[in-house]
């Protein structure tokens, strides 16, 4: 089985195919050799695999030049989230994508000129690791409802607060920290701030999590009194909120990209496994049974794949893309969780070890459906738009 | 972790200037559309649900000749010169279909579609070559339906039975085909027939012949409607005694490689239509779900209810996005089987999920025979077969 003919015919360019194919020879000789090594420690080295993304000009890619981008489009990030996908450690590539797809945008969208040179800048050439503080104990899809305050004082703000679950966390040089201002209510009543890690920021380790073991993951951050100076905050006084909520609708398109794209390795390597492993006599991928399994779902990934195209197209041609963008979400978290349980089956035993590259894809991919909005916001999001009210 | 901040930028790399995609589903032909649906208002009693629930008459011939007048069939078959904004009139006619078999997903709970896409996306595609035959089809007073079906052979068409001959000078066709979309209301008859004799070329196997039955008695060519569970009184299964054939339109050997050309083409189009279907019982259950009260309130107050819709029309999304991939594809020549049979298979699936669960959201009413889910659940289960088994599908997409 392999990918089939057409699926990102007219999609792309020749320079953007171009670019594919440098990237994936970059993390298939830079990265993925070291992988089951990072993965058995409990971490990678985020800032040696950045700079060396840095290196190559492949961070940051659709930002604006004069900020330190490569001034191009939403499909070289397609482009960058698919290649993420290709590696066999999940950690590696949400980390990656919370830098580069998550935080990264707010500044270069919405961040002042200090705030670009500050964070931005570093950031694109793998010298700075950023990560997003939203999560709380109390306010996981509900980010509306954060408790970390951010008190306007002469020249900025007093930030004082407590995250939860910061993936990237333990490397980060900066957060992304959505706080509510002291009096305000509603939906302008928040902030969304550059803080630098530094007096007054702890960053804890959390407890050991399904997946995503090498992730860095901080259980908490908490952040006493930090002061932050206006010129750090990302998007205007009060519209915290707002510009996080439009973040989101790219980064689920560019995270599902990610989504799918696991699941189309996850599929080849299940194949080429099956092909190889003898059983009554016969290598078991010759079984029709196995062959249908394998290729329902590739179906599934294929055409999800057009829906998360299409969401980028509409991005791209300035069209509403905010159903698209929660449909492919929804769709392709299921599905990348759906496949990497039907291919860690089909490993048999040798599945059941946890360095194996398909029980750590099973393992990561479960986050899909909670992360970058669960799927149950998800859906209600798709209710909402569609005017189906609560 | 480190505060230090450096100024050092990255390297910039040249990228290439975005390629704005041109498509037939962009920028929709508004004036086709205003034609589509001045001729559904026009035609109230040709597109009445209870007509195309009766086995007996579906008015087929009727709604082709109509929509053959009105030129709305003509429009969506690639002829003439490039379009104002320079796309090629293969496609805005593929655009202009799409809106076609959206618009007919639409009316009498989406069955007068079937009949139209056989005309026009199956039978007519075929006599692409036959310049003789194609005014008679685009202007809807000839007919034309596809027999390559057989009671022992469906999927695998390697098994036909039904056989060329020679009487004298002139070819015939003998054999027996079943689950003929149009069949009973077919002038011409695309007929897949082995020939182990040669006798349409140097080659054995499959060959496609053209039978019209107008010029053929009745009983050389025999249909009988068949009272399938779908797609009402639209099926037939169909006697060749010894029939004449008009025209050899691929000889022996080559018979099955045209269809498989074809059937790129078919799977396409069926997989816009069924999902232009789901879309229209999705609509119709959220509709009810509105104003169907139980427990005192809409049923669409409940969050499950809303989930389930909202996971549903994630779906049609999906399947709608790769449908027109697909014929994105067709317009550039280059989709594959494996592609098609992709679409294809995903559309059946959805199709008969949207029903089934529509179906259940209705309650009892949705239980009702020529309820909008009720009929599409009977059509998607004949949907599924039909153009391809969904296992045909999933082993072209093993091939890749």
């Amino acid at each position: 089985m392999t990918v089939l003919q057409g699926v990102r015919t007219g999609w792309f360019t020749p320079a953007q195919e171009e670019l594919r194919a440098g990237l994936a020879a970059h993390l298939a000789a830079e990265v993925e050799p070291h992988i089951p090594g990072w993965e058995a420690a409990g971490r990678f080295p985020v800032r040696e695999v950045l700079a060396g993304l840095g290196a190559g000009g492949w961070l940051g890619l659709r930002f604006p030049r004069e900020h330190g981008g490569a001034g191009g489009s939403a499909w070289e990030h397609v482009v960058f989230a698919e290649c993420l996908g290709g590696l066999s450690s999940d950690s590696v590539g949400m980390t990656l994508t919370v830098h580069n797809d998550m935080v990264a945008p707010m500044i270069a969208e919405g961040g002042t000129p200090a705030a670009v040179d500050r964070f931005l800048r570093p950031a694109l050439t793998g010298e700075y690791v950023l990560a997003h503080a939203v999560s709380e104990p109390g306010a996981g899809s509900d980010v509306a409802a954060v408790t970390s305050t951010a008190t306007p004082v002469d020249g900025g703000y007093l930030l004082t607060g407590s995250k939860r679950w910061v993936v990237g966390g333990l490397y980060a040089d900066a957060f992304a920290v959505l706080a509510r201002l002291p009096e305000a209510r509603g939906p302008f009543g928040h902030v969304l701030l550059m803080v630098p890690f530094g007096e007054g920021v702890t960053v804890t380790a959390g407890a050991p999590t399904l997946g995503l073991r090498a992730a860095g993951v901080a259980g908490t951050v908490d952040f006493d009194r930090v002061f932050v100076p206006t010129e750090y905050r990302i998007g205007g006084h009060g519209l915290g909120l707002v510009t996080q909520l439009r973040q989101f609708e790219q980064e689920r398109i560019i995270s599902a990209c990610r989504a799918l794209a696991i699941a189309d390795r996850l599929l080849e390597r299940t194949r080429e496994r099956l092909d190889q492993r003898i059983s009554f006599g016969a290598p078991i991928g010759s079984r029709q049974d196995v062959s249908f399994r394998l290729s329902r779902l590739r179906a599934e990934v294929e055409s999800a794949r057009q829906l998360a195209y299409t969401a980028i197209d509409r991005w791209e041609g300035g069209a509403d893309y905010r159903s698209a963008s929660a449909a492919v979400k929804l769709r392709s978290s299921r599905l990348a969780r759906t496949v990497a349980r039907e291919c860690l089956h089909l490993h048999g035993a040798a599945g059941q070890l946890t360095e194996s590259p398909a029980n750590r894809a099973f393992r990561d991919a479960r986050l899909f459906s909670i992360s970058t909005g669960s799927d149950e916001m998800m859906m209600t999001t798709l209710a909402r738009l569609a005017g189906w009210d609560d | 972790m480190t505060d230090t901040v450096s100024t050092a930028t990255a390297p910039q790399r040249d990228l290439a200037p975005l390629v704005t995609r041109r498509e037939p589903a962009a920028n929709p032909d508004q004036d086709y559309a205003d034609r589509v649906a001045a001729f559904v208002a026009a035609h109230p009693e040709l597109l009445a649900t209870d007509r195309w629930e009766d086995p007996a008459v579906p008015p087929v011939r009727e709604l082709i000749g109509a929509l053959g007048a009105a030129g709305l069939l003509r429009a969506a078959w690639p002829a003439g010169t490039p379009g104002p904004d320079g796309r090629s009139p293969r496609c805005l006619a593929l655009g202009r279909a799409i809106q076609l078999h959206t618009a007919f997903a639409q009316v009498a709970n989406g069955a007068p579609g079937a009949a139209v896409l056989t005309q026009l996306e199956v039978g007519t595609r075929l006599l692409t070559g036959h310049p003789e035959l194609l005014d008679g089809l685009l202007d809807g007073t000839v007919t034309v339906s596809l027999a390559a079906t057989e009671p022992d052979g469906g999927s695998d068409l390697s098994t036909l039975t039904t056989r060329v001959g020679r009487d004298g000078d002139r070819l015939t066709v003998t054999g027996e085909k079943w689950f003929i979309s149009n069949a009973p209301f077919a002038d011409l008859l695309l007929v897949l027939a082995d020939d182990p004799d040669r006798h349409t070329g140097p080659r054995t196997g499959p060959a496609l012949l053209l039978v019209d039955t107008r010029q053929a008695t009745a009983d050389e060519v025999e249909v009988t409607a068949l009272a399938g569970s779908g797609h009402t009184g639209l099926t037939g299964s169909i006697s060749l005694r010894s029939a004449p054939v008009l025209a050899v339109l691929a000889p022996a050997g080559q018979g099955l490689l045209t269809l498989m050309r074809h059937w790129i083409h078919e799977r396409v189009m069926l997989t816009v239509r069924m999902t232009a279907l789901a879309q229209a019982v999705l609509d119709d259950a959220v509709s009810g779900a509105r104003h169907r009260q139980t427990f005192g309130s809409p049923l669409l107050t409940n969050q499950h209810v809303r989930f389930l819709l909202a996971e549903l029309s994630a779906e049609v999304a999906e399947v709608r996005s790769a449908a027109l991939q697909g014929v994105r594809l067709l317009v550039e020549g280059g989709c594959t089987a494996a592609y098609a049979a992709m679409c294809k298979y995903r559309a059946s699936v959805l199709l008969r999920r949207v029903a089934d669960e529509a179906i259940q959201l209705a309650g009892a009413d949705g239980y009702r025979t020529g309820h909008p889910a009720e009929r599409a659940l009977r059509d998607g289960f004949g949907l599924a077969l039909a153009g391809g088994t969904d296992e045909l599908m999933l082993m072209q997409i093993e091939r890749g």
